[in-house]
Parts: structure tokens; sequence; C-alpha cells
């Protein structure tokens, strides 16, 4: 696939420059965070939000949905939340001229953005119920395959494991966001900032900038950004160097890591690194759109060893070493 | 596709990947090189410092160690960084170079002819303005000093070995006893266990000599293999004259006989006769003329039988003799002719048969006509004729004695050289007067009846060997009291002795003082008795 002209390129980023703009309005000060979740979208992936309650992770949600213009549902998970909630169920109904039937009622997962909020209060069971939603953008129910509206995302939001009443996500479910993201608190003058600007503490609806149509485009300009040979090769070392059970393999990633990244990790990596590119306005993947991007796309697929927790290191830390110690060509 | 960045490049992208593999590649050697160069030119100075300080024969090779410590590396060289980067690496490091986050990567993997004029245009400046990284030339003072260091070793001056010191004096009296010891074995004087014992020796008292100079004890040392060796001689030079006596005399009457032709011969003849004449007489005298004729037949048989028992009488005395011979002088063997060899081979048998060897003696014996058949003949002649296998007749007994007593003879002039007052062969030496003792019934000096330790001639006559000759060592007779102190002297030299003047100054000023080695033999030395046991277990086999 030839490279993006420079005019191509440049429409592109103004799209999505106005949605990073809008986002900004949104949420104060958080203007990397909000880099990084659009970077996720425009790859295509899913997006995992964890912080405490009340750092404005559902209004991000929200304004990216009202900004891409885009359907939106929102799911508060609980701990006696079915899967059926979710996807659909099928209920008696009678259907004109045909008697009662079995009809399927959608879910709020039909929706181009879900927005599972405190996705980890629910049991695996249901948090289970989107694995094939995620992945292959379909919902199966009672041999009925559906599929899902296009472009479909998934932006979960979880409090942290430490609460009460919370579930850990099983793995699987994991490795299906592209990207998991820790909202932290603002300071004081973005506080003060919200405090003056905001008197009933919401923000203002966003107009949107953009529709399904002109965000696909956006996601197939990303496609077309150009992934060096020698990044490509840097994405597979990298991920590579965080499998515990290979030759060669770091002491760091022996003593901490008891499970590596997978191939998903290095796909989603590079279609993160592409969107990345496309909104710092540049035609091709650099090794520091790859660096930037790491620790979020994969620490979150690793699973820490029990010594690892004991020292209190944390797989972002790993992932973080790990950055700075592979290098950028292979010797 | 894309292009190989070793391809002519198409635009300056290309240009300036292609340059980056050259420096690379270039990098990639002078890192190989440099190092290489430093090593090669500290161990050729070594090496060249190494020749210069002892090693003169190997001079030529200084240049050339030189050219080829600097000619090596820089043939090897290209060996290095000739695999090629490839094309992303490169790419990858110029985008490096240039800071353009991607784009230089990006388009370097695109075809030349596919490439957006535009993201191009951005390139070209940082393309035309790149910096490349400087070679790395940290090690080249060390080169520089290897360098230095090697032109240093060239100009060092061939060191000249200093002449070897000549052999210190003691080493011809080593030279001399193995000279010695060689001929006498060689010859057959001295058996070969007893030579390589004495030549055993003779090796450790010098190596002890070059270790600690010669001492005292090396001297002492030195003179007993010299007082064994002659003994051996002396030994070998007896049985010679024993059997060189025994062959002249075996046909000719026996010592005590009266000379043929005096009457008291012709007395003791007739005697004999008679009484032969009384065993031949017929108790009953036969009527019957045959029977006359078979007792003169019996008769005449009779005669022949006491006839070859004097013969065969004579023949052990020889064979007993010739044993002894092969035992002290084997090397005699190889010195017989053919004929020679047969005679001796068949009146062995004959003696053998008449039991009149010792198994010692015949096994000795034997040995010497093996060794003498394995030498072969002497001048190339033919091996041994295919003579008549029966008994010897008298003629032909009397050839090969007159054969082996010329063969002994030249074997007894040969030893007698060996001997250090040179006349042990001489017609009228001491081998002539001991075969002239051994024919006159007398015995040879040393031998008889021993009367045990310090046992000597009780009569020193004309018979009793020569006296030393001013010049000329000899050696007393065993156990000789010859100083009246009661000590006994182990060697005399009648060399004139060189005085040492600083041992004269040493004497008057009453000072004792050591001499040199070359001194120690111009002394006597005396050994008190009380002393004897002493020096007689330090010069013990068991110590050797």
């Amino acid at each position: 696939m030839a490279m993006m002209t420079e005019p191509e390129l440049a429409a592109h980023q103004t799209q999505a420059q106005a949605v990073l703009d809008g986002l900004d309005q949104i949420l104060y000060g958080q203007q990397a965070l909000t880099r990084q979740v659009l970077t996720a979208l425009l790859a295509g992936g899913h997006v995992l939000l964890e912080g405490l309650p009340g750092l404005g992770k559902t209004e991000l949600v929200k304004g990216l949905a009202h900004l891409s213009g885009l359907d939106f549902k929102r799911v508060q998970f609980t701990p006696d939340l079915l899967p059926g909630d979710i996807t659909g169920n099928h209920i008696l109904q009678d259907v004109a001229g045909q008697g009662r039937q079995l009809v399927f009622r959608k879910g709020p997962i039909f929706a181009q953005i879900v927005l599972a909020d405190e996705i980890n209060r629910a049991s695996p069971k249901t948090q289970s119920a989107l694995l094939e939603a995620m992945q292959e953008r379909c919902v199966t129910v009672l041999d009925a395959t559906h599929p899902l509206p296009r472009p479909f995302f998934v932006l979960a939001t979880q409090n942290p494991v430490e609460l009460d009443g919370t579930y850990p996500l099983p793995e699987a479910q994991l490795d299906r966001f592209h990207v998991k993201l820790e909202v932290t608190g603002v300071g004081r003058d973005v506080l003060t900032r919200i405090l003056m600007s905001r008197p009933d503490g919401r923000p203002e609806t966003p107009s949107p900038v953009l529709d399904a149509e002109r965000l696909l485009a956006l996601m197939a300009g990303v496609r077309r950004v150009a992934l060096p040979e020698a990044v490509a090769e840097y994405i597979a070392r990298l991920v590579d160097a965080t499998r515990p059970d290979v030759a060669g393999a770091r002491p760091l990633v022996k003593e901490n890591v008891r499970w590596g990244a997978s191939p998903r990790a290095a796909i989603a990596l590079a279609g993160c690194a592409r969107a990345a590119a496309l909104l710092a306005g540049r035609p091709s993947v650099g090794f520091a759109d790859v660096k930037a991007l790491a620790p979020a796309v994969i620490a979150h697929r690793l699973i820490k060893s029990y010594e690892a927790g004991l020292r209190g290191l944390t797989t972002r830390d790993v992932v973080g070493e790990l950055v700075g110690a592979v290098p950028e060509l292979a010797s | 596709m894309k292009p190989s960045p070793h391809a002519a490049p198409a635009d300056l992208l290309d240009r300036r990947i292609a340059q980056l593999a050259r420096r690379k590649r270039l990098a990639a050697r002078l890192r190989i090189l440099l190092p290489a160069l430093a090593i090669a030119f500290g161990l050729a100075a070594t090496a060249i410092i190494t020749i210069r300080m002892g090693l003169p024969d190997a001079a030529p090779a200084a240049p050339w160690l030189a050219g080829a410590a600097l000619a090596l590396p820089l043939l090897l060289a290209p060996l290095y960084g000739r695999a090629r980067p490839r094309r992303a690496q490169l790419a990858a490091e110029l985008d490096t170079l240039v800071d353009a986050r991607g784009l230089a990567m990006g388009l370097a993997d695109e075809a030349p002819t596919a490439r957006d004029e535009g993201w191009v245009s951005r390139l070209r400046r940082p393309l035309e303005e790149v910096s490349w990284p400087r070679h790395d030339w940290s090690r080249l003072p060390l080169v520089a000093l290897a360098a230095a260091g090697l032109v240093a070793a060239l100009l060092v001056p061939q060191r000249v070995p200093e002449p070897a010191s000549p052999p210190p004096p003691w080493q011809v009296h080593f030279e001399r006893t193995k000279s010695r010891l060689e001929a006498a074995e060689t010859h057959g004087a001295v058996p070969h266990a007893e030579a390589q014992r004495l030549a055993e020796q003779v090796e450790r008292l010098e190596a002890h000599a070059a270790q600690s100079g010669m001492s005292q004890a090396a001297w002492d040392g030195l003179d007993r293999v010299d007082r064994d060796l002659e003994r051996a001689l002396a030994d070998a030079r007896a049985r010679l004259a024993e059997a060189i006596a025994a062959a002249q005399t075996t046909r000719e009457p026996r010592a005590g006989d009266p000379a043929p032709g005096t009457p008291a011969f012709e007395a003791a003849d007739a005697e004999r006769r008679r009484r032969d004449k009384d065993r031949l007489k017929p108790k009953d005298r036969p009527q019957d003329p045959t029977a006359g004729a078979e007792q003169a037949e019996a008769r005449k048989r009779l005669l022949e039988r006491l006839t070859r028992d004097r013969e065969d009488e004579r023949l052990q005395q020889l064979a007993k003799s010739l044993a002894g011979l092969a035992e002290a002088a084997p090397g005699l063997a190889s010195r017989l002719d053919p004929e020679t060899q047969d005679a001796l081979r068949r009146a062995m048998e004959q003696a053998n048969a008449l039991d009149g060897l010792s198994p010692e003696a015949r096994e000795a014996l034997e040995e010497m006509l093996r060794q003498a058949a394995a030498a072969g003949p002497p001048g190339g002649a033919a091996g041994p004729q295919a003579g008549d296998p029966g008994e010897l007749d008298p003629e032909a007994l009397g050839r090969a004695l007159e054969a082996l007593a010329k063969a002994l003879e030249e074997g007894a002039g040969q030893l007698g050289q060996l001997g250090q007052s040179g006349e042990g062969g001489a017609p009228g030496g001491e081998l002539g007067r001991m075969i002239a003792r051994l024919r006159a019934g007398l015995t040879a000096p040393g031998a008889g009846v021993s009367r045990g330790p310090g046992s000597v001639a009780l009569s020193q006559g004309a018979d009793a060997g020569p006296a030393a000759s001013p010049g000329e060592v000899g050696a007393l007779p065993p156990g000789a009291h010859v100083n009246p102190d009661g000590s006994i002297t182990l060697a005399v030299t009648s060399r004139d002795p060189e005085l040492d003047a600083a041992a004269l100054e040493g004497l008057s000023r009453g000072a004792l003082r050591e001499h040199e080695p070359s001194n120690a033999d111009a002394r006597r030395v005396h050994i008190a008795p009380r002393h004897r046991g002493a020096v007689a277990r330090y010069f013990s086999e068991d110590d050797d």
C-alpha cells in the first residue's frame, strides 16, 4: 500500500485533531490520556480505563461518543448483571400474522460505542459476555449470530482491583483491550478551572465533529501509515522480550513475569503506533511512537509473578524497563 | 521492490543509505584493524627483540617479521565488514541521524519512483546536511605506540653471542677414560655389562664435576674407574695368555715331561712302551694263527686309543682355556677365519664328548662361536667351508691351532695397545712374559692360593712384573702396604707437580688452602687407618 500523501495526511490529522480538541474541552488537563484514548480508537481497538471514581472516566467516554457522532450506550456493571442483560434476550412476542414468536431483543452491546462502566464489578461470567463482541464484533445468542454495528468500540472503566466488590478481569478479557490507561487526578489549577467553568460539574455536550463514515475513513488512513521494517522488528523484539520462557530472556522478566505478551499485543502496538504517527502528522511510524505506547499496550497483558507482587513491582514497571533495555536496532 | 543499498543510487535518500553502508563497513574494518595492528606490531617487536638478544641465526627474519606484522592485518582487514548491513537497518540508522522520526525509514521501504515528492522534499534538507558519526580512532595511539616499539626493536643492534667457554682442564681426564673404556668394549676386552657399569659411573662423576667442580672425591672415583678398567684388561690379557699358551703347547710335551731326545725322555718312553706292551701282552697265547692276527689288530686299536687319549687330554685343556678366553674377551671371536671357527667348533664338540668342559665353560665357548658365526669372516671371506663332519685328524687340528694361535696373537696385540704401558702387545711385553710363564708351568701374577686380604706375592723378582717407569701410572698389588705410617696410597702419579704460587704463599703463612682441581693429581692423598671405614662407605656401590 502506497504511503499517504501529505495532503491526505493533513486532512486526516485535522479531523483527528478536532476530536482531540473536543476531548480536551471535556476533560481538562488530561491531554495525554485523551490522546491515547483516541489513538486506540483510531487503531480500531478497545480501551480499558482504570481509576478511582470521580476522575472523569465516564465523561470522557461520553464526550468521545458525542464528538465522533457514534451511537452510544452505557452499561453499568453490577454483581447481579447477567450476560443476557448485555447481549440481549429472546422474548415471546405477538407478531402480526405469525402469532407468538421468540423475537431477539438487542441488548446495549448493539451500539457503536459501548461504555462498560465499572466492568470489574460484574462477575467473570458476565464479563466474558463481551469476549465475542470485542473480538469478532458480533453476538451469538441461541445459535443466531448478530453482527454489531461498525465501527464498534468498547470503552470500559474499572476501579482498582484493591477496592471491595470487584472481580479481576480474566486474562482473555484483558487481552482484548488495545490499551489500558490509568486515569489519575488533576492538579489544583485544573481543578480550579473545572470549578470556575462548570457550575453544575458537568461539561457541555459537544457537537459531533465526525460521523461513522468519516471515522472509518480515518481508521483506513491509519492503516496506510507506513510501518518500516526496522520498527516492526523492534516491536517484535520488544514483545518477545516480555516472555520469560524464551531463550535469552532477561533476568528481570524471568523473575517478575509469569506469562508474557501475546502476538495480539504486537498487532495492537503496531496499530496504535500507526495511529500515533497519524495524530503527529507523520506518514511513517518511528521508534518513539512505539516506545511511548508500549506500556499502555503491553503491560496489562502480562501476568506478573508472585515474587513481583511481593516486591511491589507492576507490569508497567517491567515494560518500562524493557523499553529502555531493548535496542532499537538489532545487533 | 526495495532498492539495494549497494546498487546505483537513485535519489538522495538511496545515496545516503549507500554512503552509510560504506561508512559502516569502514568502521567495522577500523574496529578490527587498529587492535590487530597494535597486537601484530607488539608481537613482532617482542619477537624481534628476542632475536636481537639471543637468536643471531634468526636475524634475517626480523625485517620479514616486521613486514608481516604490517601486511597481515592490512590483508585480513577487508575480510571484516564484508557482511553487508540490511537496508532496513541502514534506513533506521539514517532516520536517527537526520531525526526524521520514521519518515526516512518509511520512504526507504518504498521504491524510489513510488515515493511522494512532498515527503522527499521535506527530507531533502536534513539528508543534505546529515552529519556522519566520526570513526573511532581511539585506538590509533595504541597502534602508534606499538609501531614505535617495532621500529625500536628493529634498531636494536644484534647481539653477538660470546664464544663458548673452553672445557675445564679436568675434562681431558674423563675423555681419556671414556675413550679407553670404549676401545676396550669395542675390542671385546671388557664384558658389555661391566663396560656399561663403568661408563655410567664415569657419566655420574662427570656430571658431578660439572655441577660442583672437580672435588677430591671425583678424582678418586675416576681413579677407581681407571683401576677397574685396568683390572679388566689385565684379566683379559691373562686369559688370552692362557689360551695362547694352551694352543702352542697342545702338540708339545707337557711341562713336566722330559724333552724329546733326552735320555730321560727315552727312558720314560721305554717304560711307557713296556707298560703298553705288558698291557697288550696276551694272557693266553692262542694256538690259532688267525687268533694272532686278531690280537695284532686289537693291539693296534688300543695303541690308537691310548694315543687319542693323550690328544683328548690336551684338547680338553685347550677347550678350557678357550672357554676362559670367551668369558674374558668375547670380542676376539669375530677375528677368527671360518676355517678356524669350524675347527674350533669341532674341537669343542670332541672335548664336550669327552666331558672335559664344565657347563659354564661350554656355554661361554658356544657363545663365542655364535658371535664368530654372526660376525662373519674377516675381510669378507666366504663362510665356513663344509668340511668333514667327523673327528679332526692331527694335521687338521694342527692347522686350526696354528690359525687360532695367530688370531689370538693379533688379538693380544690389540689388547696390549689398550694398556697404559703400551708394551702389552709387544713380543717381549707383559703378555709375552705371561705366555712364557704359562708354557713354563708357572702361575700368573695374582693367581694361585690367596692368603686372604692383603695377600701379596712373597717374592718380587724378574717374574713379578715390571716396575712403573717414570711418567707412567702404576697400580700397586692389591692390599699392598707401602706406607710405613699405616695409610693406604689410593693413587700415585709420577707427573711433575704443578706448584701453585698462592698455595706456597699460604703454606709459608701456615694457612690451609684449597687447591684447584688441576693440582689435585699432583698430591699424594693419605688416609689414616681410622678413616678407612668412612672412605669405604663413601665409595661403596650402594652410595653410588
